[in-house]
């Protein structure tokens, strides 16, 4: 078992092409940590130097309080599944999972044993004698799982593992890789795009958008106070709603920020002494979940109209039409909503989220 | 009429049935949903629909023509494919234009540029409207190819076919576009058949959607009365998001027990329970199970749990925190499970 | 230090290449005395430039010159041409359509078509020159274009099937699907997206007529001699005439550089591109 630590990394493709910039970041002993972003944010790049795979540009990277920088692949102890599979094509199922405990010229009754111990669990075992070429590719990722599996590494290595499978076996998949690395306690660290994915199997995940790290944490804290917009609309399905405002003169000591004439939340004094201008823009955010329907008129509020209503056996679903834009909501079952209808939403004020318009940061409602 | 009809359609690969008999009629204007695994031949249907595949037997009927034999530049359809199929040669504007500049459709230029620009502002992809398809990211491609589906409606299509057509696009706009769909097709009237395997996808568009498992059509109806009525144990395991819990009732467990205590028939064999329809807590009583393991979901989290009759899935609040092999007792509201006999087939439960 | 050093490759590289060509260029422009006492390299130091090649082109050998050039050029263009679009046809239906006859399907029947370059074409020649003579085709104009398209054809398919099967058939379904029948299908779509290949295949296959000795050698005599032969001719008549030979080299190299610039833009490869998931 071993941490793992990035001290200031950065990755450089041809000079120019910033791929990785300046990231720190460590992983604890026996911690399941997510890399997630979208395509292109360097979150593959920045597992391949980990991996060895990859030359690091500046910085350095630890396992455990060695510097690896200069090490091979081989001498990190560390193993990677693929997320494009990279099955031997010539051997079978068994032989390619047998391989890295062959190599290591493991004892014949070992290495049956652990090969289908990890089949069993991956639900590959009646296929261990055919060759990649005749599995589908939903079985091929979990082979090249299973032989990343059997070598009980110290530090194991996942990109996007399971993405390539159908929606059913994901969901499996998710639930099974988790407890397995609950169990087996290896420090692990996964690459994925899906921030369900993410959120539901990590115990902390480190957002990454154009090379940069973007905010570190658990999952319920990136969800409940995202860093920035970006981290904002990147985590929770349906994402969440984000639309501009502006802050409204304070007469009163009161600092109302508005959408249209519509108020939709009184601030702290605290931030308006701080950040916000008054008349200001500033960009709100609010989750599907976090709107309250018929709100009275008095209340914060704005009117909306239905636009689309999809009801589902546990929520319904809506698209409402509003002053700030098109706002997407979740709502309990069995709420009654018909397209076109007029109604009145709040958003709940304890849930709402705010951010400078100029950088995206979050604002804190201390 | 743009009524579609299947009659006993059938079409063999080789040996194997990709659609088994499948009898269904698609009433004019209907948004209709295929939904099905991966491979159940959704796919096939469409395509059949179409008049690119042959069905090997059994008719499709559009209105009252029997279209057997007749080619798809014939039959008038417009459709999206699961591949994108797009022109790689031309702009994505051109691309757009392609079907409206056939021959015999005779769309002024006028009218050919409002309807792209219409599609394009609609599809977000204005911008890209110069482009080369191979300039473009999936999700984009997508998008066009689901534009050039959409930019005939209302000149007479017979049916619109979609398949999977967002299925590669980021969250943001799945949950817009799904819903603009639905308007679109409304206010042009286009009958329109899509083919999805996801759920909360198919289940929130649909007027009414068809069940497909390996070629067969398993039940047809509304998504509430599938919902609520769900034919078989089949159709049960691939509703609900997670998936509707479906737990064998072996004779004397406890969980048998405590279903026929709660009214279960006596000859169910399977009992079925929402993720919403289950609470957890540490007390007496309910059934006594073990955390396997638990996912959180921002508000929600899904706690799977290993209980006598298989492994349930359980949403619940994230504020409580469950630790994976710690006992937990499961509180199913049984007045609302759903009990399926030995042969899968359902024999009642499930009120609302 | 790494750009040099790869520079300096690629510049020894080029001098490998291109000494060839600048050796024959400069052959012309010898006589017969500085080709032998050589090697002279550098024109006006090692040696006089003269013009006799070219004036020989211009005067004595005039006619048979341009007879050979013009054969060469009408055998090359038509019969690559008549190769590609037959060859295109065929190609499409190997591409698209299964086909079985007994046991045999499909690959059967390319491996049928492209068995026939297997042989080396002096097996061929021989009943070639028998047939010929029997239906008058020798030394016709006709008749090399007959033949030529027929030794390419099996390389035209070759190349096109491989490329054909590569375009995706739901484009061509889509194509259908948005109102277009089965010759606006191929016009609209398969022919541009073929275009990479079809362009391929004929440079392939006019390289290959142009560069054809054996055939014209047996199937002409007169009046369908192609450039290869005339060069031939105009030396075996005394002593090699390397100056000549090489001065008409020259112009021999125009015609196929010409076929592969124009049709250069046509190969992007990367036309597939995007078209699919």
């Amino acid at each position: 078992m071993a941490s793992v630590t990035l001290r200031n990394v950065t990755k450089r493709y041809g000079g120019a092409v910033l791929a990785v910039d300046n990231i720190s970041l460590s992983v604890a002993d026996g911690e399941f940590l997510a890399l997630l972003g979208p395509s292109g944010c360097g979150k593959t790049s920045t597992m391949r130097m980990i991996a060895g795979l990859e030359d690091i540009s500046e910085g350095e990277i630890l396992v455990d309080d060695t510097i690896t920088n200069n090490l091979s692949s081989a001498e990190r102890n560390v193993a990677m599944a693929f997320e494009n599979y990279g099955l031997y094509p010539h051997k079978t199922v068994f032989g390619n999972i047998a391989y890295p405990l062959v190599v290591r010229r493991r004892s014949r009754r070992d290495i049956e044993d652990n090969v289908l111990r990890v089949a069993a669990m991956l639900h590959i075992d009646d296929v261990l004698d055919r060759k990649p070429a005749e599995l589908s590719g939903g079985f091929q990722q979990r082979v090249s799982l299973a032989r990343a599996l059997v070598r009980e590494p110290s530090v194991f290595l996942m990109d996007e593992p399971i993405s390539h499978l159908d929606a059913d076996l994901r969901s499996v998949m998710r639930g099974e890789l988790k407890r397995l690395q609950k169990d087996n306690g290896a420090t692990t660290i996964y690459v994925t795009h899906d921030q369900l994915e993410a959120m539901s199997m990590a115990d902390r995940i480190a957002v990454m958008d154009h090379g940069v790290l973007q905010q570190v944490g658990t999952p319920l804290e990136i969800f409940n106070a995202p860093a920035n917009e970006f981290v904002a609309s990147f985590i929770g399905e349906p994402p969440m709603n984000l639309f501009t405002a502006h802050v409204g003169a304070s007469d009163d000591g009161r600092s109302p920020v508005l959408i249209g004439e519509h108020e939709l939340l009184v601030l702290d004094d605290r931030l308006r002494a701080g950040a916000l201008a008054d008349g200001g823009a500033i960009r709100v955010g609010v989750r599907p979940k976090d709107f309250v329907l018929n709100a009275s008129a008095s209340d914060a509020s704005m009117p909306a109209e239905v636009r689309v209503a999809e009801a589902l056996i546990d929520r319904v679903l809506a698209t409402l039409d509003s002053p700030a834009g098109r706002l997407r909501l979740e709502l309990p079952a069995g709420t009654n909503l018909r397209e076109g209808e007029r109604v009145r939403v709040a958003p709940r004020a304890d849930r709402i989220h705010l951010f400078d318009p100029e950088t995206g940061k979050a604002i804190r409602l201390v | 009429m743009s009524q579609v009809e299947l009659r006993s359609l059938t079409k063999h690969y080789g040996r194997q049935p990709a659609l088994d008999n499948v009898e269904v009629s698609i009433r004019d204007g209907e948004f209709f949903v295929i939904f099905g695994r991966p491979g159940a031949g959704k796919s096939t249907t469409l395509k059949v629909i179409a008049g690119i595949e042959d069905p090997t037997d059994g008719q499709v009927v559009f209105g009252d023509q029997p279209m057997n034999g007749i080619p798809p530049q014939r039959r008038n359809v417009a459709m999206a494919f699961e591949s994108y199929a797009l022109y790689p040669h031309i702009s994505v504007a051109a691309n757009l234009e392609f079907p409206l500049k056939a021959p015999g459709r005779s769309i002024g230029i006028d009218e050919r540029q409002r309807r792209i620009s219409e599609v394009a502002e609609l599809l977000e992809i204005t911008p890209l409207l110069n482009r080369r398809p191979s300039q473009l990211s999936g999700g984009q491609r997508q998008r066009v190819s689901l534009g050039r589906a959409l930019v005939r409606s209302g000149t007479g299509v017979s049916v619109t076919l979609l398949d999977e057509p967002i299925a590669h696009l980021d969250a943001r706009l799945r949950h817009w576009l799904r819903g603009e769909l639905r308007h679109y097709q409304q206010k042009a009237d286009t009958t329109t058949v899509y083919a999805s395997p996801d759920y909360v996808e198919a289940f929130a568009v649909a007027d009414r959607l068809m069940v497909l498992i390996d070629g067969r059509v398993r039940q047809v109806g509304t998504p509430l009365e599938i919902q609520t009525h769900p034919a078989d144990t089949d159709v049960a395991g691939m509703i609900g998001d997670p998936k509707m819990n479906l737990l064998g009732l072996d004779s004397s467990g406890e969980l048998a027990r405590q279903a026929r205590q709660h009214g279960a028939h006596p000859a169910a064999a399977t009992v079925g329970i929402w993720p919403t329809d289950a609470k957890l807590d540490r007390t007496q009583g309910g059934i006594p199970g073990t955390v396997y393991v638990v996912e959180p979901l921002g508000e929600d989290a899904i706690v799977r749990v290993d209980v006598p009759g298989g492994r349930m899935q359980i949403k619940t609040s994230s504020s409580q925190t469950y630790r994976p092999g710690e006992p937990i007792n499961v509180h199913p509201a049984w007045e609302r499970a759903h009990y399926f006999g030995g042969d899968g087939a359902r024999i009642g439960g499930g009120a609302l | 230090m790494d750009r040099i050093r790869r520079l300096a490759l690629l510049g020894v590289w080029g001098l490998f290449a291109i000494f060839p060509v600048y050796w024959m260029a400069i052959t012309a422009f010898k006589e017969q005395r500085d080709i032998y006492q050589g090697p002279f390299v550098v024109p006006g130091v090692d040696f006089q430039p003269t013009l006799q090649s070219w004036e020989y082109i211009a005067g004595t050998g005039r006619d048979q010159i341009l007879l050979g050039f013009g054969n060469s050029v009408l055998f090359a263009a038509v019969s690559s041409f008549l190769a590609v679009v037959i060859g295109a046809f065929a190609a499409y239906g190997l591409a698209r359509y299964k086909y079985r006859f007994g046991p045999f399907t499909n690959s059967d029947l390319s491996f049928l078509i492209v068995s026939q370059r297997i042989m080396p074409p002096i097996v061929a020649v021989i009943a070639l020159f028998a047939m010929f003579r029997f239906v008058g085709l020798l030394d016709t104009h006709f008749g090399m274009i007959l033949v030529y398209t027929w030794f390419n054809l099996p390389l035209t398919v070759f190349i096109l099937t491989d490329f054909m099967s590569r375009i995706p058939v739901e484009i061509e379904h889509a194509a259908a699907i948005d109102g277009y029948g089965k010759f606006d299908q191929i016009r609209k779509v398969m022919l541009p997206l073929a275009m990479p290949g079809m362009a391929a295949a004929y440079l392939l296959s006019f390289f290959f007529v142009w560069n054809d000795f054996l055939l014209a050698l047996m199937l002409t005599f007169r009046d369908a001699q192609t450039l290869p032969i005339v060069i031939t001719a105009l030396s075996a008549q005394m002593e090699p005439r390397w100056w000549l030979i090489s001065a008409i080299g020259l112009l021999a190299i125009i015609p196929p550089a010409l076929a592969a610039i124009v049709l250069d833009r046509f190969m992007e490869r990367q036309v597939l591109r995007g078209g699919i998931r």
